[in-house]
């Protein structure tokens, strides 16, 4: 018997995280999650999936950044490890990064210390891909296919009591009578909602293939890469500051073909099975804060999660766990000065 | 002045401003009581008047830094908190040996203002170096460690406070507060009851505000902590505020 109601905004791998490590929280809460979209909706479905946040990957200081990393990291591989791991969409992968300009480029300050491979390419590795490869990594890491991942934690979700609802959110006062938290995880869609102006959409563009040979991943300059998931072979991309564009661009495809069977030629024989477009909700840091807004009188708990960018997936973990501590901060209320 | 119930203390700070707009002390509380309700700006604004009608400091605050608005809303003006906080620090390098309790008192309002709770613990940590028998400042400093996420520290600061004045409402209800977020809601739920019991025998000695306002925010939050403890039947319990029936479920003498 309890009575506390906790919102939950968006639908895709933050919120859902988010929701279900909220249920684990407080198993006898009322969770719904309210979201104007689900599953093939989101951005995160778009995504390639592979665990590797970007160096410049920033929360609001450098230690709370590596916890959420790390603790991401390790809710990915601890779940890969159990029964539920494939279901779940989840498995290991290994494989290079390339750069033929900057050492830089293949280095990784996250990962070096957390996965367990980070090693530099042998020289016999960076003849491995057409091309004048300078520089390259090898590692191991985890890559979630959202395919998989989203309609497992959706059944997670329903299955321990929680509530889905499919609206289109305008303004968090609508929504805030009788929930004690809302908890804001709608990526992009925070740009209006929150009014943030810090938040920007990286429009990215990717081609899914059926090309089930490749079973190692392969990152190249100018935002070229080869990430193998579940059921299919994603193909990358692009990163187009502040492009609203959600139309699948046929410049971008030939351009993102041509440098990756650059880079693998075999993929020349791959058959495309579908071909998306994701703005990548940019922001920096990511806000992942508590809020209490005043609205006509009365006060609003607010805990945003949103912002991931290119690492949504990545670190969506990491964020929710933290998250759900400043639900409980939130929900317990400020110490008084 | 030390209300547990800021939105009513805010009102009457005002009030008071009203008729005495240099009245420091109301000043420094109100800069408080927007800070606990999340009015970060008109906090800056009570600071920055604190400043201008003291006559050690009035001579630090320019004319063309009074433009800031103090409009209401919980988002932090950036420029308006530098603003204030760089003259706040102007104001603690000017004695650096002979520390004002009160510059690092607004110092530390201001640090907990943009979430910087390490560097607000120091300055409450400086003030209580001058002033270590103040209750209220030791209360302060276990809200900033707590709300810094410095749950073990804030306990022993709040102690203190209660060491010195036993009967201090917020400083009970706060010890309260962090117990919950220790995961630790019984003796969460007993803080709240012991505030409660000592509130109904009149005995908070620090003048906590009205026994209805005080009140009010503990049986809440107390409600919350019973929801968390998956003890939901305890609910109507306290909806009717029955406190004799939950002293007896809690083992409250």
């Amino acid at each position: 018997m309890s009575e506390l109601n906790i919102a939950v905004l968006g639908g895709g791998v933050v919120g859902l995280t988010t929701a279900i490590e909220l249920q684990k929280l407080y198993r006898n809460a009322n969770i719904d999650l309210i979201a104007s979209g689900f599953q093939s909706d989101t951005t995160s479905s778009v995504a390639a999936g592979l665990f590797r946040p970007g160096t410049s990957f920033c929360g609001p200081n450098e230690e709370i950044t590596r916890r959420w990393i790390n603790d991401a990291y390790r809710y990915w591989d601890d779940l890969r490890n159990t029964s539920e791991g494939a279901l779940a969409g989840v498995t290991e992968v290994s494989g290079y990064i390339f750069s033929s300009k900057y050492p830089n480029i293949v280095r990784n300050h996250y990962l070096e210390n957390l996965v367990p491979v980070y090693r530099p390419a042998t020289e016999k590795e960076l003849k491995l891909c057409p091309g004048n490869w300078k520089y390259g990594s090898f590692f191991t890491t985890i890559v979630t296919t959202c395919d998989y991942y989203l309609p497992w934690a959706t059944k997670k979700f329903l299955e321990k009591g929680g509530k889905i609802q499919k609206h289109h959110i305008k303004d968090i006062a609508s929504i805030s009578t009788g929930y004690d938290v809302i908890v804001n995880c709608t990526g992009l869609g925070a740009k209006w909602l929150c009014n943030d102006n810090k938040l920007v959409p990286i429009r990215g563009q990717v081609i899914k293939v059926e090309a089930p040979w490749i079973r190692t991943f392969f990152y190249g300059d100018n935002d070229t890469y080869i990430i193998p998931g579940f059921n299919s072979v994603t193909l990358g991309g692009c990163r187009q500051y502040e492009s609203y564009d959600d139309n699948v661009n046929k410049y971008d495809s030939l351009s993102i073909r041509e440098r990756c069977e650059a880079l693998v030629p075999n993929l020349k024989s791959a058959k495309t099975i579908k071909e998306l477009v994701g703005l990548r909700p940019h922001r920096s840091p990511v806000r992942v804060e508590k809020e209490v807004r005043h609205c006509n009188g009365q006060k609003i708990k607010i805990v945003h999660n949103y912002g991931h960018g290119g690492y949504g997936v990545t670190t969506a973990p990491g964020t929710a766990l933290y998250a759900c501590e400043l639900v409980r901060e939130s929900l317990a209320g400020n110490s008084k000065l | 002045m030390c209300l547990l119930q800021d939105p009513q203390a805010i009102a009457a700070l005002n009030k008071c401003l009203d008729l005495q707009p240099t009245n420091l002390q109301a000043l420094m509380a109100l800069a408080v009581c927007y800070t606990n309700e999340n009015y970060y700006n008109q906090a800056c604004l009570a600071l920055l008047n604190w400043l201008r009608h003291n006559p050690k400091y009035k001579d630090l605050v320019l004319s063309e830094d009074l433009r800031i608005s103090g409009q209401a809303t919980s988002l932090l003006e950036p420029s308006q908190h530098k603003l204030v906080q760089d003259l706040f620090i102007n104001a603690a390098q000017r004695n650096p040996k002979d520390v004002d309790y009160e510059v690092q008192c607004g110092l530390g309002v201001l640090f907990n203002l943009s979430g910087e709770y390490n560097k607000a613990a120091d300055c409450f940590t400086a003030a209580l170096s001058v002033k270590p028998d103040d209750a209220r400042l030791w209360n302060r400093l276990g809200a900033t460690l707590a709300n810094g996420s410095r749950p073990e520290e804030a306990v022993n600061a709040y102690h203190n406070a209660l060491h010195i004045a036993p009967g201090f409402i917020r400083a009970r209800y706060n010890v309260g507060i962090t117990c919950i977020n220790l995961n630790a809601y019984r003796e969460a739920a007993e803080h709240f009851l012991t505030a409660l019991n000592q509130q109904a025998r009149g005995k908070d000695v620090m003048n906590s505000g009205s026994s209805s306002q005080i009140s009010d925010t503990i049986w809440s939050t107390l409600r919350m902590c019973v929801s968390l403890m998956n003890q939901g039947e305890l609910k109507p319990l306290v909806d009717q505020r029955d406190l004799k029936e939950l002293n007896r479920i809690f083992s409250i003498d």
